[in-house]
């Protein structure tokens, strides 16, 4: 398509609306009927293969609700000093943490929540991608071939649990054979290892849950599977063991630059410099590449729903179970299916749907209704009955589609891992590894050698977990620890000892939420309704506060004492 | 590891779990009670308002109270109760059951003849029921805000909305007006509120409480903490009616939507499973489709009475000593429900059986009744009810003789 | 009216004057009794907890009402009853407190922690 082509196309969609190539990019300006309409500029946009898209047409009246940022105000970053600032604590910032770690650097990790991993990071099916799907050619196919290998050694190192259960996709129709060559021929660019294809009987024979109707289906053995937020924490807590600086509650408001070079860095925290500043923000990247004044691309929000199952249901599958991706193309999801997780749960999902929220979480009956009936024409013993919880989160898409990892385009001193979205959790360790060596460029440049990190340690300390241990081994670990035999959480079966533990890791954060992605206390089927007091009370020993101190993620769980009740009524 | 060896072992030291073992112990059997908290009593320990033991002690206890008088019985017989331990999980040996368990002991396996399940029920979840929206701090199934109050003192708000009229749901709405919480209202999204007319009368018109029928939560809103929720009509299946939402400003929401059976552990044993009580199918001694393998109290059906459960327990525990001294079972014969009934327990008599109490709910508001129990054609038993409520669990009495034919319900109302 | 003595919940109706009151709708004599105080005076047991002092093996304890309390003075009662603490061994039945002529059992016992306890 010619720029010409594209000015008329987006006058045709909305007449007060205005396409302009500045600096390489395809700027798009003015006013669109609707929201669709603002994407539909934006994806035609993308086809003209610019160096990227900024879409600032609005909808008159559409607003998104102001970014989150935490009521913590103070000076603790004031006038500080560092080599590498990364903006952004997900899988993606928290890996490049790690890498930077190698390093003889000071590096600070900034992110405005009070965890790390709390966004796209911790709200995906925790797949680790062959990448099938992805076309030959772009980032995403790049990094995720990359990062799938880099997986193994991984999960050793930090000790998060990994499995390559593999994934089946699945043929729904007799025609989608004729595919097959083309499968074969991609394979020739997206190398993925071990690939098979089973026949309608091997497929009823290897997964009997799926529906006798289906045609066969592709076998992918790399397909495996992690929990998100646990590789997440794990890459945060080594690299924090490393001497990384987390700063928590931390939100970027501004950033002051001279002569295309970022000089200072504005949060709620105090304002200071950094020589580097990595852009690892997620669905805010092309907010935080504007402050930089490099901005070249622009985050449109997809928001993704599951449904998490009882484990009862994980007999359904051992691995992936997912359909052939073709009529979702348009949507830009992998189609979805059914994924057996790393604790035996089920997840049903994701959904794809556009919205003006970046940090729109909230889930509808609707989606799920529509998750299930989808799902379950591939496996139709699925029932919503087993349904124990729902989650959403949003995809940091561009309308490029594709991964952004770079320096920056007009300031010599940042480093863009934007755009990322699935495949993003696969690719993050091999996205890591480019966006440290771009790093350690820049900072060459200002004359900056940065040596290795002798006393650089890539294992984490072991995750003890009584459950998983044989009975013989499980009886001496309550002998030595008796904390290991008093069960907490009966449905996870977590340990006081493994709640304490969760509670004194190297970058544990106290706080219901935080506590149950690091030790899974309250995430099985009774959801907490047993153990929230019991572990609150953990919380608010181990913490030194009071009970009604503790929270849930950001608000109280309780709001006061049962005896201050009544003078707090009095006040009011 | 250590290994330890009984006649019984029973699974769950609240108030069917100790009835049960109570019962077995004096019927001259080696008892172990394995619970999971730090003391007896169960969700009895919590429930500290009055009303339990109405039938059997002819007073007005509170929860403790009737958990404590049991707790002290236990305490005088031989039996082993350990504290603070955890049943892992359960294998099926040739003579009984071997169960692992985790306690800050150790891990050991107890070994028994005859095992009693007494694990109780959980409540449904905010997420089972569709609640959507946002997950701010304040949401809390009305057994965790009980447990909060009561247990460990600490009050989950100032102004709360409660979302079903189930019995745990209205005390809770007192207990919290009680406490100096702010109790909105109490909504239920069926036309027919879900717990006893008594508790309605003493836990929200003594405290000017409103119930709104029909109405149910659809949306939590609130980011730090819930700032209100979205109430709609519901139809006749329970649905949102589109167009009815309102929006209720309230910082805590409490949840009494139901309770399920607890029986993970023992379904991987291959038990025979009721759709109707989601819960094993059990004969009159409480005895699943295994052999030796009892199951009593809430998890084998939800009881509204603690009286019923400790009675019905009883059976069980006695039943269970004979069971482990090698007692034949019995043929089985089915009970057949009528289709106004939700469900009948226990759902399978076993031959001889005498007089054998059926425990039922019926599906909707019956009035005028007439419930007729017949074997062969012969009525075995027969009992006219003026009004049946699905809220209230009621009985029926028959005595079933040697027939080896099935039991049938038949109902009219007249 | 609804009758609240036993879970049956009779529902109840009461017609006359004070002093010759009609009650119809109850099973038991107990039916007939509670219309007639609930018409009159209407009352009932008060259980709520108090706070225990560290060492006793929990933070609070049950308690209940010996005799039932006028309905209109529950909620002061139950708020007054806030400030209490309980720092001794308690046996099952064991008065407690007493606030004005409302006097108060324990629902449970009370026993000090063993040193190896927790």
């Amino acid at each position: 398509m010619t720029f010409r082509a594209l000015e008329r196309r987006i006058k045709s969609i909305s007449p007060e609306a205005s396409a302009s190539i500045i600096d390489g990019c395809v700027v798009l300006k003015g006013k669109c009927k609707s929201y669709s309409q603002v994407l539909e500029c934006g994806r035609l946009a993308a086809r003209l293969h610019s160096d990227g898209v900024v879409n600032d047409l609005y909808v008159e009246g559409l607003e998104s609700k102001p970014m989150y940022i935490s009521s913590i105000k103070d000076e603790e970053l004031e006038a500080k000093s560092f080599d590498v600032c990364i903006i952004g604590a997900g899988v993606v910032g928290c890996a490049i943490a790690r890498e930077m770690s190698r390093y003889k650097l000071s590096t600070i990790v900034v992110e405005k929540e009070y965890d790390v991993g709390l966004r796209a990071s911790s709200r995906n099916d925790g797949m680790i991608h062959p990448g099938i799907d992805l076309r030959p050619g772009q980032r995403k196919t790049y990094y995720n071939a990359r990062g799938n290998r880099l997986y193994d050694q991984l999960s050793k190192d930090l000790g998060f649990d990994f499995v390559r259960n593999g994934s089946y996709v699945v043929f729904d129709k007799a025609w989608n054979w004729l595919l097959l060559p083309a499968f074969i021929f991609r394979r020739i660019f997206n190398p993925i290892d071990g690939i098979r294809f089973y026949s309608r009987k091997k497929l009823a024979k290897l997964q009997g849950s799926v529906a006798s109707w289906q045609k066969g289906a592709m076998y992918l053995p790399s397909s495996g599977i992690v929990c998100p937020y646990q590789v997440t924490i794990s890459l945060a807590e080594n690299a924090y063991s490393n001497g990384v600086r987390f700063s928590l509650d931390t939100a970027v408001l501004g950033m002051q630059s001279k002569d295309g070079e970022i000089t200072s860095i504005s949060t709620n925290r105090g304002t200071f410099k950094a020589c580097v500043v990595i852009n690892a923000a997620g669905v805010y990247s092309d907010i935080i590449a504007q402050m930089a004044g490099d901005r070249f691309f622009t985050i449109h929000p997809r928001k993704g729903t599951e449904a998490i199952l009882d484990k009862e249901a994980g007999y359904l599958t051992s691995s992936v179970v997912a359909k052939i991706p073709l009529g979702d193309v348009k949507n830009h999801t992998k189609g979805g299916g059914l994924v057996r997780t790393i604790d035996g749960n089920l997840l049903v999902g994701p959904s794809a749907e556009e919205t003006i929220e970046r940090e729109d979480d909230s889930t509808s009956s609707s989606i799920i209704a529509s998750l299930f009936e989808k799902h379950s024409r591939t496996v139709p013993a699925l029932t919503q009955r087993l349904d124990i919880t729902y989650f959403s989160g949003t995809r940091a898409s561009t309308y490029e589609e594709d991964f952004i990892v770079r320096k920056g385009r007009r300031v010599s001193n940042i480093v863009h891992a934007a755009g990322i979205q699935s495949p993003g959790l696969t690719a993050s360790p091999a996205i890591a590894i480019d966006v440290c060596r771009l790093a350690l460029e820049i900072l060459r440049a200002q004359g900056i050698n940065a040596r290795p990190n002798d006393s650089f340690n890539p294992k984490n300390p072991q995750r003890i977990r009584p459950s998983r241990l044989d009975d013989e081994q499980r009886d001496a670990l309550i002998q030595k620890d008796p904390a290991y035999g008093r069960i907490v959480c009966r449905c996870e079966e977590i340990s006081e000892g493994e709640i304490r533990d969760a509670l004194t890791r190297p970058l544990s954060v106290m706080n219901m939420d935080s506590v149950k992605r690091r030790c899974r206390v309250t995430m099985g089927r009774c959801q907490g309704g047993f153990c929230t007091p019991a572990a609150a009370q953990l919380i608010s020993k181990q913490a030194g506060i009071p009970m009604s101190k503790v929270r849930k993620a950001r608000g109280y769980l309780a709001l006061c004492p049962v005896k201050e009740a009544q003078d707090e009524n009095q006040e009011l | 590891m250590r290994t330890r060896s009984f006649d019984v072992a029973v699974i769950g030291s609240g108030p069917a779990g100790m009835a049960a073992a109570i019962s077995a112990s004096d019927e001259g059997s080696s008892v172990v009670i394995i619970d999971r908290e730090g003391r007896s009593g169960g969700v009895l320990k919590q429930c500290v308002h009055d009303g339990f033991g109405l039938e059997r002690f002819h007073k007005r206890l509170s929860g403790p109270w009737y958990a404590q008088i049991e707790s002290d019985e236990v305490s005088r017989r031989p039996i082993e109760v350990h504290q603070d331990t955890f049943a892992s999980r359960i294998e099926k040996t040739p003579s009984g059951f071997s169960i692992f368990c985790s306690s800050p002991r150790g891990f050991e396996r107890i070994d028994c003849a005859a095992l009693i399940m007494a694990t109780g029920c959980r409540e449904r979840t905010s997420k089972q029921i569709a609640i959507h929206g946002t997950r701010p701090a304040g949401i809390f199934n009305a057994g965790t805000a009980q447990n909060m109050v009561n247990i460990h003192g600490i009050l989950p708000g100032r102004k709360a909305v409660i979302l079903g009229s189930g019995d745990i749901g209205l005390i809770m709405a007192r207990r919290l007006s009680l406490e100096g919480c702010q109790v909105i209202g109490v909504y239920e999204a069926k036309s027919e509120p879900s717990g006893l007319a008594r508790n309605i009368h003493q836990c929200l018109d003594d405290y000017h409480i409103p119930l709104y029928l029909g109405t149910t939560v659809t949306r939590c809103i609130g980011i730090e903490r819930l700032e209100a929720v979205e109430v709609a009509k519901t139809d006749s299946s329970m649905h949102p009616i589109a167009g009815t939402e309102q929006i209720v400003s309230c910082d805590t929401l409490v949840i009494s939507v139901g309770l399920i059976a607890e029986n993970e552990l023992i379904k991987p044993l291959g038990v025979k499973m009721d759709k109707a009580t989601s819960a094993p199918v059990t004969d009159q001694y409480s005895m699943t489709s295994i052999n030796g393998l009892f199951c009593t109290g809430n998890c084998r059906v939800v009881f509204d009475l603690v009286d019923t459960v400790s009675k019905t327990s009883m059976i069980c525990g006695r039943r269970a000593s004979q069971i482990a001294r090698k007692a034949s079972a019995g043929p089985a014969v089915q009970v057949v429900s009528c289709t106004d009934l939700a469900f009948v327990c226990p759902q399978v008599i076993r031959m001889p059986a005498g007089k054998v109490q059926l425990h039922f709910r019926p599906k909707k508001v019956l009035r005028d009744y007439m419930l007729t129990a017949s074997q062969d054609g012969k009525i075995i038993g027969q009992k006219y009810y003026s009004v049946l409520r699905p809220a209230q669990m009621e009985d029926i009495e028959i005595s079933a003789d040697e027939s080896q034919a099935e039991i049938r319900l038949e109902g009219e109302s007249r | 009216m609804i009758c609240i003595s036993c879970p049956r919940g009779c529902e109840l109706s009461v017609q006359g004057s004070s002093d010759n009151l009609i009650v119809t709708g109850n099973h038991c004599p107990k039916g007939r009794e509670f219309a007639i105080s609930e018409t009159i005076r209407p009352q009932r047991f008060l259980t709520t907890t108090v706070s225990v002092a560290p060492g006793l093996g929990c933070q609070r304890l049950a308690v209940i009402s010996r005799d039932p309390i006028d309905l209109d003075r529950l909620k002061d009662l139950s708020l007054s009853l806030k400030s209490f603490c309980i720092d001794h061994e308690i046996e099952l039945g064991q008065e407690v407190l007493r606030l004005g002529d409302a006097v108060f059992l324990a629902a449970s016992s009370l026993k000090k922690e063993k040193p190896d306890e927790r």
